[in-house]
């Protein structure tokens, strides 16, 4: 494995089964995660992007589960130098617990997703501490305190002492954040964090998270829909639709020069500042299919612009390489 | 107070030029206090003031953005505006098609049946919105109803026209609303809207929970909608590019208060009030090439119940002089049909965004 590469996901089949049938949710989805760099994920609700942070973690509510494929971990530190497929393991498995939390942590759209209601900000900080790190329970206090403060939480002697709702929207975010950070993880899963906040506040948790990755030499992945954020901290991007990987390159390319249909369309969806003329937006045409009854061949033919009869309803297109580090999956692309 | 003449409702000075034939809404110092309620006796202990004080003008078939971060009182301006929730004071005036000039904060029941039939809202959560048991017809059909519709096979007829009319097929009458995605759901909501073909619509983020292609296509209709029936949209928003889209005139609120109004290009690219500037400089661009050029605004919105004195927004503003912290701010026009609420206005040289072409 190359050592730059902290996380190689290889066909990941994640599939729910609902009583209605099968969503496969991650349906062959392959990517990588660099250390200490920032890979967005992109895509609409339903694209599978979530899924594919869950399967990370092995956290996968039911009726889900990874079905197939290879999420491998490196891990180097000093000696120790390996690379543990994080598929072979149990969710439930004592190495997988110590993956999560220590190693990668993840972050929400909601912090009361991370928090208890019932206790203090600070106790559930020093917990993540005792629980992984028993040996350093003495410190446990000092080091809560001293990463408050890194987090920008005003008067941290006063908010550790705070039950999570008596903090502001934004300040919860950062007691979030804060926690995810308290064992220096090498991956920070980000799923949509700033996406119900307001614009003034989402500008400052971006900027700490930047800040925070330069600090630690974290990787972090960042899950939105939000295109405006991606190009504001993404290093590499990947594009999902309806479970699969549509295209992935560098954070320039994606913008300057994007290749996938489905792509093409969204960066032309979005409206900009711009002179009012009135024009309309250059819409994507239909829905996204039902995830149950998803088409043969390409998943974007139904709405693509440029499908060709025959080729994109038949054949599930392979990714090609268009350029260092780019590549597209389209029938368009293929020789 | 049936057909008032305009001039003779005491408009305030800084909407108080008189009545204009293209003027549809006029809303004179809205205010909507909130009572804060504490203890045994739930006695009231203080008062939110969601909306503080608004004025501003609609014009006939144009789009007015109402833009601002949570809690700064947009949403509750739209709904004191058609009287869903009660206006704590002030004054809202109307040209209703039947009724001519009327003050909707003072109308009797009946007066507002009629009122209501000329005004729509389209909401923001398409999941919430729509009565989970109830058909598209039944749900398009029962404002029809409601105004005296009873003839089922007309009804049918009209909800399946209005189906079509916001991109459904006329087929799906049956469905119930699980049947849909959420850019359909709110096309049903539009369809709603549109049934008893108002004057007036408060689209209250209609966009903001549909994915970025169904934003677009969701846009789109209510622009195709407001040429084809002259609609006037009071459009509330937090996103700025969305907000320069599709509206002619944007008013900008902070903490219960309108801080700056003007037409779209003027208030974009060149703010008189440093919160638009700080709002429209946090706006993330869809290009990596502009990275790290967000303004970072230091600090929190100021909680409603218990404000700053002088000007809101002094304790985060990177102008604020003395006086900012003593005493408010008029709404001034400072230029013609620009407003704005800043001692510093005429000072400060404020970065507004480059319009792209």
């Amino acid at each position: 494995m190359d050592p730059g590469i902290l996380i190689d996901i290889q066909h990941l089949h994640t599939n729910f089964y609902l009583r209605e049938g099968v969503v496969k949710a991650v349906n062959g989805a392959s990517l990588t995660i660099a250390k200490g760099r920032t890979l967005g994920v992109v895509g609409e609700s339903g694209c599978g992007k979530s899924v594919t942070a869950q399967s990370i973690l092995q956290i996968v509510p039911r009726p889900g589960r990874i079905e197939s494929g290879d999420i491998l971990l490196h891990i180097a530190e000093g000696d120790l130098d390996e690379t543990i497929n994080i598929t072979d393991l149990n969710p439930g498995d004592p190495l997988m617990r110590d993956i999560r939390g220590s190693r990668i942590s993840m972050i929400f759209q909601e912090p009361m997703t991370s928090f208890s209601p019932v206790h203090t900000v600070g106790n559930q900080l020093e917990e993540t501490i005792k629980l992984h790190q028993p040996e350093h329970r003495d410190e446990a206090p000092t080091r809560v305190l001293d990463m408050l403060r890194r987090v920008g939480i005003a008067n941290p002697e006063r908010n550790v002492e705070s039950y999570p709702h008596q903090l502001s929207g934004g300040m919860r975010q950062r007691a979030m954040i804060a926690m995810a950070l308290m064992l220096e993880p090498s991956l920070l899963i980000a799923d949509e964090p700033t996406t119900a906040l307001d614009v003034t506040t989402e500008a400052q948790i971006l900027a700490l998270m930047r800040d925070m990755q330069s600090e630690l030499h974290m990787a972090i992945m960042f899950i939105t829909h939000d295109l405006g954020v991606i190009a504001e901290m993404a290093d590499d991007v990947v594009v999902m639709y309806l479970g699969r990987v549509v295209e992935k390159a560098p954070v320039r390319a994606i913008f300057h020069s994007p290749k996938h249909p489905y792509l093409q369309a969204l960066l032309e969806s979005i409206p900009r500042i711009q002179k009012r003329t009135g024009a309309r937006l250059q819409a994507i045409e239909g829905i996204v299919p039902n995830p149950l009854d998803v088409p043969p061949g390409c998943p974007f033919h139904l709405r693509c612009p440029d499908f060709i009869p025959g080729v994109c309803d038949e054949v599930v297109p392979a990714d090609t390489t268009v350029d260092e580090g780019h590549t597209v999956a389209c029938h368009l692309y293929t020789d | 107070m049936d057909s008032h003449e305009l001039s003779e409702l005491d408009p305030r000075p800084e909407t108080g030029r008189p009545a204009q034939a293209e003027d549809l809404l006029k809303v004179v110092d809205l205010c909507k206090h909130f009572p804060i309620q504490a203890g045994f006796w739930r006695r009231t202990v203080g008062h939110v003031r969601a909306v503080d004080g608004v004025s501003f003008v609609l014009h006939h078939g144009e789009t007015f953005g109402l833009v601002g971060e949570s809690g700064c009182g947009k949403t509750t301006t739209g709904r004191s505006i058609l009287r869903a929730i009660e206006p704590t004071s002030g004054q809202i005036l109307f040209k209703d098609q039947e009724l001519g000039w009327v003050d909707v904060a003072t109308l009797d029941e009946g007066d507002l049946r009629v009122f209501r039939r000329h005004t729509q809202m389209v909401f923001q959560d398409p999941y919430s919105s729509l009565n989970p048991r109830m058909t598209l017809l039944e749900l398009i059909g029962e404002p029809l109803l409601n105004n005296g519709v009873r003839d089922s096979a007309a009804r049918r007829e009209r909800v399946a026209e209005l189906l079509s009319l916001v991109g459904l097929r006329p087929e799906y009458i049956r469905r119930y609303p699980h049947a849909f995605s959420g850019g359909q759901r709110q096309r049903v909501g539009i369809a709603r809207a549109l049934a008893l073909n108002p004057q007036f619509v408060v689209c209250d983020e209609p966009v903001s929970a549909l994915d970025v292609s169904i934003q677009a296509q969701t846009l789109n209709l209510l622009q195709d909608l407001q040429e084809a029936f002259g609609l006037t949209y009071l459009f509330v928003a937090h996103q700025l590019n969305v907000v320069a889209h599709i509206c002619d005139r944007v008013g900008v609120m902070y903490v219960g208060k309108l801080v700056e109004v003007a037409d779209t290009e003027t208030l974009y690219s060149s703010p008189l009030h440093p919160y638009t500037e700080a709002l429209l400089g946090a706006v993330p661009h869809p290009d990596p090439d502009y990275r790290g050029h967000r303004t970072l605004l230091a600090g929190e919105i100021a909680n409603p119940a218990s404000p700053p004195a002088g000007c809101y927004f002094h304790p985060r503003c990177p102008y604020a002089v003395d006086e900012c912290s003593r005493e408010e701010p008029e709404l001034r026009e400072l230029q013609p049909g620009h407003f704005v609420k800043c001692h510093l206005a005429e000072e400060l040289q404020l970065a507004g965004v480059d319009l792209e072409v």
